[in-house]
């Protein structure tokens, strides 16, 4: 049936989105052990910077980078202010922390913003691409090809800058990139930095595909989670391929199912994988705390 | 030292000063002050359904402000002004039964105007009831909010099931050829129950129902229902839902080109938001109303249905809509029930309430032993020109069939 | 017993017998402070005794509290409602404890967590619990006094567990196991039966605890009965009585429940803002919970 096809098709658009959601969340966890509850409304913060930037006239996509600096800024704050502090507690303590600045940026962000629906209304947005009978929206083609972008200019950072390295070294084993000299610490700083402006610029794309409350966080966060989960810690490809995996999920639970059914079927999905096979597909690191 | 024997000098003299003259505000406060009714409302001044929420409010400002100039409400031969209460329950219905709890416990007000939002009246229900509180709502039109036997609640919108079906009505009336009708409603107690009424509606008229599915309230994106409703091709498409996810609808029904003959939203159409946000996408859609300014009624208040008219014309450049027009007499019913039991004790103006039958600017108010009204009709308006044009059951003008194609 | 068991145990007796005096804004503090005191407890057997943090507990709390709420509004008697409901978690508690017992605490928070959304979905999509429209009831004003008595009963039965588990040697082996299941296991405990059947009592208190808070609120929906935020404020609760287990959990709820009021009451539109600040402040400064005097 042709519908397939269209499925597969919002699916693979979709989870170009999803991946560059997931990469962040990926990055913290995986080289600082943290699991970070207040991700989703970071992105959220970026959806509203892009917002605010729309509704002064500017075009998003060129301030997105700035975007991005912001985030790593902001990260880098965070991590050196709060959960450096905390590193050595129970690993519960820190998930309280970041579940404060959930709360804490989700509240902040619905006095500022109140909770009307906001979003970012691109000039061509209810135009769509027509190839013999399938349908592509402009806008999430749009999204596609810039996360497409943003995911090969982070692998390639990863991979070959000397940054990248430091951060996969410390992520797969700490002490024997102590030993190499590396300073964990920093590069801490570093990873959450990164990972917050990842989170704030995939913000960024989110407010182009669909409208957005400030109290959507909770959500992303266990999207983001739950790709990490199915795709395990420490490859970028993996992550695409969980990101595809569960936006199929969703856009064929949507669609045979119902919208209402969508969530249910994700949630399924975590406990599933927490279950059966916490480190997931591609997991080369099995991150263990405590 | 010198500088700072006089400064605690002046210093004292200056809070003597203040003291006597707050004293006398507060004496001539006092003489002058006058009794005051407090009423409150909590409504959806943000969030999802924050359009609706505010045009509630403006409607019971509007009225306050004309009470209070006429002398207010007479009690017996005492006079008392109007003074509202609002809280933002920002379009979450848990929040909304929280703070008509507060309204009622902290606040001590017994008369609740009520919120937006079927949901949102569901919750505040229960809680009004159980303090032995009074609420006149023009805000929620499911059948449900008198199911549970409340005697404390009394609202001002015929039921939702008529949503649906009056739709259902004015498309078979327009094209007896019509054959297939898809219906998808926001999952959301009001739109189920006007999305059941055309369901049934549908049925009767021997239309074949293609899809009748519903979508998460928080849902931004419903491509995946879309999806289905293109591949059905239906001749009739029903939207049930509230502001927001219509123009939503109406958006992603032209992105995947969509063209439906006859397109009826249940909440939407009427408002002017809905135009000022979709431009000519807006062309040739029908929704139900629950009152269109081009009606006449006498009202106690304002005189008739055209006075308040054109007053809201004057003061707001727009046409007023029925969420604003049910808002006023929400509060002119309360009005006058007060002032025929001329008490302000619940029990005495409830029983006023039930008795009563008032004509107002919004249609003749009576209601029957659930506090549901039964003597006010519904109206289906479509956008013709950008403006609203009453089409059924009277005509302001010929309706336009079949809808025009996106652009 | 100790002193400070007695003197406790008064107080507590002596909250019976206040709320025929007073009004209904305190009544509605008071109660709200107790059923978050129960919640914290009810938790507690499995984290403090045991050291598994259940995020999703709350599964446990709707889910009988869904359960109480479709009996009662189908005139089943309030009691044996409430009692069903505490019921009906424990079996669902029974049911997935095979497959969430196998997992480590981490996974298993988070697990539970998953799970307790996942309700909160089913509930909003099926027709029996309400859909997204909730259940309401149809009920008078000394129904708050009810509830009341109800929280306060529930609350007393959980202190005594825990002060009894605390002194006996069954609380021991649940401490052992906490601190080290290797060895324990080793010793021949069998942890995960123990695990289980505090997972299944949890779940019981959890459910009854439900019932009740359903007929206080006379309106609930699913979002308000599987809220994460009822998991947050109780792991959080209890985080900070880390270090004084019994009575932690009690004057924090006590002290929480006061700071929420106020913040509700005079910072209307910013108290959401307050509590997260005060969370993370708190756990800043008293990350390993606060210690008490006497400790």
């Amino acid at each position: 049936m042709e519908i397939v096809f269209q499925l597969l098709l919002d699916a693979l658009l979709l989870s170009g989105f999803y991946t560059v959601l997931s990469v962040g969340f990926s990055l913290m966890w995986g080289v600082t052990g943290i699991i970070n509850l207040a991700y989703g409304s970071f992105i959220i913060l970026g959806a509203y910077l892009s917002y605010m930037i729309y509704m002064a006239g500017f075009d998003v996509l060129l301030f997105l980078p700035l975007i991005f600096i912001l985030g790593f800024l902001l990260g880098l704050f965070f991590q050196a202010l709060f959960v450096n502090r905390l590193m050595g507690y129970e690993p519960f303590t820190i998930l309280v922390l970041t579940f404060g600045f959930d709360v804490v940026i989700t509240n902040l962000l619905n006095l500022i913003f109140k909770a009307d629906i906001r979003s970012i209304s691109l000039p061509f947005e209810n135009f769509s691409l027509f190839i013999a009978d399938l349908i592509l929206p402009l806008n999430r083609l749009l999204v596609f090809f810039f996360s497409l972008i943003s995911l090969f200019a982070l692998y390639t950072f990863l991979r070959y800058s000397w940054t990248g390295r430091a951060i996969r070294a410390v992520s797969l084993d700490p002490v024997g990139a102590q030993l190499c000299g590396i300073k964990p610490k920093r590069v801490f700083m570093i990873s959450t930095g990164i990972a917050i402006g990842l989170a704030l610029f995939s913000g960024g794309f989110y407010a182009m595909l669909q409208g957005f409350t400030p109290f959507e966080s909770g959500w992303l966060t266990i999207r983001a989670f739950l790709i990490c989960v199915i795709a395990g810690l420490g490859s970028v490809s993996g992550l695409a391929f969980g990101s595809f995996i569960l936006s199929l999920f969703e856009v064929f639970s949507g669609f045979y199912l119902g919208e209402d059914w969508k969530d249910v079927v994700s949630l399924m999905l975590l406990i599933a994988f927490l279950t059966i096979r916490p480190r997931g597909l591609f997991g080369i690191r099995y991150h263990e705390k405590g | 030292m010198h500088t700072k024997g006089k400064f605690s000098v002046r210093c004292i003299k200056l809070i003597t000063m203040r003291y006597i003259i707050f004293l006398l505000l507060t004496l001539l406060g006092l003489v002058g002050a006058q009794e005051v009714i407090k009423f409150g409302a909590a409504v959806s001044l943000t969030g999802k359904l924050a359009k609706e929420g505010q045009l509630l409010k403006s409607g019971y400002e509007l009225w306050k402000e004309k009470v209070n100039e006429q002398g207010g409400i007479k009690v017996g031969d005492r006079h008392y002004k109007v003074d509202i209460v609002y809280y933002d329950d920002q379009s979450d219905p848990t929040t909304t039964a929280r703070l008509v709890e507060r309204l009622i416990v902290q606040d001590g007000i017994r008369f609740i105007l009520g919120p937006y939002g079927s949901a949102q009246v569901f919750a505040a229900a229960p809680i009004v009831e159980k303090y032995g509180a009074l609420m006149v709502q023009a805000g929620g039109a499911s059948s449900d909010i008198y199911e549970k036997g409340y005697k404390n609640i009394f609202g001002l919108y015929t039921i939702a099931p008529n949503y649906g079906r009056d739709l259902v009505e004015l498309a078979t009336t327009l094209d007896r050829n019509l054959k297939t009708i898809a219906i998808v409603y926001e999952k959301d107690i009001f739109a189920q129950d006007a999305a059941q009424g055309a369901y049934e509606h549908a049925q009767k008229k021997g239309l074949k129902v293609v899809l009748f599915e519903g979508y998460p309230k928080e849902a931004q994106d419903l491509s995946s229902l879309i999806q289905k409703v293109r591949l059905q091709r239906p001749d009739i498409i029903i939207g049930s839902g509230h502001f927001a996810d219509s123009v939503l609808l109406v958006k992603q029904l032209k992105q995947f080109r969509v063209n439906p003959k006859f397109l009826g939203l249940t909440v939407g159409p009427a408002l002017p938001a809905f135009v000022k946000s979709l431009g000519e996408d807006a062309e040739g859609i029908f929704g139900p109303v629950q009152w269109s300014p081009a009606l006449n009624y006498k009202d106690p208040v304002f005189g008739n249905t055209q006075n308040f008219v054109k007053l809201y014309r004057e003061r707001f450049k727009e046409d007023p809509e029925y969420h604003v027009a049910g808002a006023v007499a929400a509060g002119i019913v309360f009005q006058k029930a007060i002032e025929k039991a001329k008490s302000l004790e619940v029990p005495k103006v409830r029983e006023a309430l039930t008795k009563n039958k008032v004509e107002t600017l919004f249609g003749p108010v009576g209601f029957d032993s659930t506090g549901k009204i039964n003597t006010k009709p519904m109206a289906i308006i479509q956008i013709q020109n950008g403006r609203q044009i009453t089409v059924y059951p009277m005509k302001e003008a010929e309706p336009i069939y079949p809808k025009p194609l996106w652009k | 017993m100790r002193k400070a068991d007695l003197i406790l145990l008064f107080l507590i007796l002596l909250l019976f017998v206040l709320p025929l005096q007073i009004n209904p804004y305190w009544l509605r503090l008071l109660t709200a402070f107790i059923f978050l005191s129960c919640l914290s407890y009810s938790h507690n057997l499995l984290f403090h005794f045991l050291g598994y943090p259940a995020f999703g507990g709350v599964a446990f709390f709707g889910f009988g509290a869904y359960t109480f709420s479709i009996l009662y509004n189908h005139s089943t008697p309030l009691l044996l409602s409430l009692l069903l409901g505490g019921v009906s978690s424990l079996i669902l508690s029974l049911l997935i404890s095979p497959i969430l017992m196998r997992l480590k605490s981490h996974y298993f928070a988070i697990a539970t967590l998953a799970f307790q959304l996942c309700l909160m979905e089913l509930a909003q999509n099926l027709e029996i619990t309400g859909g997204t429209k909730g259940i309401a009831f149809n009920l008078p004003e000394y129904s708050n006094l009810i509830a009341f008595y109800s929280f306060l009963t529930l609350l007393l039965t959980l202190l005594m567990l825990t002060l009894f588990l605390d002194r006996s040697r069954l609380g021991l082996t649940m401490k052992a196991i906490r601190e080290d299941e290797t060895t324990a296991l080793s010793v021949g405990i069998n942890a995960v039966l123990y695990r289980s059947i505090a997972f299944m009592v949890m779940a019981f208190f959890l459910g009854l605890t439900g019932g009740v808070f359903s007929f206080w609120n006379a309106y609930v929906d699913a979002s308000t009965l599987f809220n994460p935020m009822l998991s947050v404020k109780t792991f959080f609760i209890l985080t900070l009585s880390l270090s004084l287990p019994t009575y932690g959990p009690l004057l924090w709820s006590f002290f929480f429940e006061m700071l929420f009021e106020l913040l509700w009451s005079k910072f209307l539109m910013l108290h959401g803002l307050l509590l997260g600040i005060a969370i993370v402040l708190l756990i800043l400064f008293f990350p390993r919970g606060v210690v008490w005097k006497r400790s």
